[in-house]
């Protein structure tokens, strides 16, 4: 599990690129919270 | 205020696109078809731009991350813009790993590969705190200079007696099948798809309306490019030696010897390289910290680029262990799962809800 995890990047891609698409998803959706929280501090 | 000339915009265009296929070769998996497979790929690739400037123009002077939250509303609108800049800042962080394998391959196997990319990559830092003027301007400066090596390279290949036309034959002799799964998607998306990203600098150009023509002409110019390099590349190596090399336009170069006294011109390749790819990587890091400011509402652009590097960076250099699974994870998943859904799907999906707001807009006036 250690060799697939770590280089995090490629050998995740490689394995489960699937994965790697929904974690873009997932970080996208972490950074909107930024911005709803900014736009409702306006 | 900023403000992009046309000229300044193909240049900056044309050096991206460049980036770091000049130097790991364009459609090498096709062999000697390569340079078919690049002409088809332009035609395709100027497809997909005039694609983002039919939706730039649609949405006249908002920026990429601009355009989803003005369509679909902050809920929906504001992932998909996030999404755009987790993809310029993952795309930031492979052109570092690329220069990190590169650099140590040919250039310095002994130098610790963090402080040859710290330094490449506080020299970007500068350029990120100087504007993105200053970096459109020093495109325009290069290109031509760039431009002049090239035909230099051109010129010394030939004089230098290395190079076979019949290397070249039977042209497309192992069928059309193996061109055709060269030009969809890879080579389509590798240079010209990523184009999206200048849909965060267009709204800065001085004359719009021109800003589409001169992107999709600037496709044609770095195809035509790039078809040469491919040419001059399997002239001279063959088509076994492209196939397999990583750095074919390196090897190439090493063949240049001009009556025994003008040899080992792969500096001159590398320049190309780090050319490029500084400014591929200065604009997707400019891309990046226009879509945190927008996204995050930063009023200064300065306090963010500092730690947007240094997360780039320590990103890059962990990313992936050898260059053979950094390239297997780039040219074999990255295209399907990120590019493609990212740089067609949402744009194609896009089109006609921009439309029918334009068309709204117009009505309303």
């Amino acid at each position: 599990m250690k060799d697939v995890l770590w280089p995090w990047g490629a050998q995740m891609f490689v394995h489960y690129p699937w994965v790697v698409s929904m974690a873009f998803g997932a970080a996208a959706l972490l950074l909107s919270c930024l911005t709803w929280i900014r736009w409702n501090k306006k | 205020m900023t403000k992009i000339s046309l000229y300044q915009l193909f240049c900056g265009i044309l050096f991206f696109q460049q980036g770091t296929t000049i130097i790991f070769g364009f459609s090498s998996g096709a062999g000697r078809d390569a340079w078919i497979c690049t002409l088809l790929s332009t035609a395709f690739g100027a497809c997909l731009v005039y694609l983002f400037t039919v939706l730039m123009r649609l949405q006249d002077g908002l920026m990429l991350t601009e355009w989803f939250p003005a369509l679909f509303g902050r809920y929906v609108g504001v992932p998909i813009a996030w999404l755009y800049f987790v993809l310029f800042f993952y795309d930031a962080s492979r052109i570092i790993a690329d220069l990190k394998f590169t650099i140590n391959m040919i250039m310095l196997p002994d130098t610790p590969e963090w402080a040859v990319l710290a330094m490449f990559m506080l020299v970007a830092v500068y350029m990120l705190f100087n504007g993105i003027e200053v970096l459109f301007r020093i495109a325009g400066i290069l290109v031509p200079i760039v431009t002049a090596l090239y035909a230099l390279q051109i010129i010394l290949l030939l004089s230098s007696g290395t190079m076979h036309a019949d290397f070249l034959l039977p042209v497309a002799g192992e069928g059309w099948a193996r061109i055709w799964r060269n030009v969809w998607p890879l080579s389509v998306m590798q240079s010209f798809g990523e184009t999206l990203l200048f849909a965060m600098f267009w709204p800065l150009v001085v004359n719009r309306r021109k800003a589409a023509k001169v992107s999709v002409s600037v496709v044609f110019c770095s195809g035509l490019f790039l078809t040469v390099l491919n040419l001059l590349i399997i002239t001279t190596l063959g088509e076994g030696v492209y196939k397999r090399s990583i750095y074919p336009t390196i090897s190439m170069l090493r063949l240049i010897s001009v009556g025994d006294f003008i040899e080992n011109l792969d500096a001159l390749g590398l320049m190309f390289f780090i050319v490029t790819t500084f400014f591929k990587l200065s604009f997707y890091m400019f891309g990046c910290v226009f879509a945190f400011r927008q996204l995050a509402f930063v009023k200064n652009d300065r306090r963010i680029i500092v730690p947007l590097a240094a997360v780039s960076y320590c990103v890059g250099i962990t990313m992936s262990n050898d260059i053979v699974e950094h390239i297997q994870s780039g040219f074999e998943e990255l295209q399907y799962y990120v590019w493609i859904p990212l740089m067609i799907g949402i744009p194609v999906l896009l089109l006609p809800f921009a439309w029918k707001k334009s068309k709204k807009l117009k009505e309303g006036t």
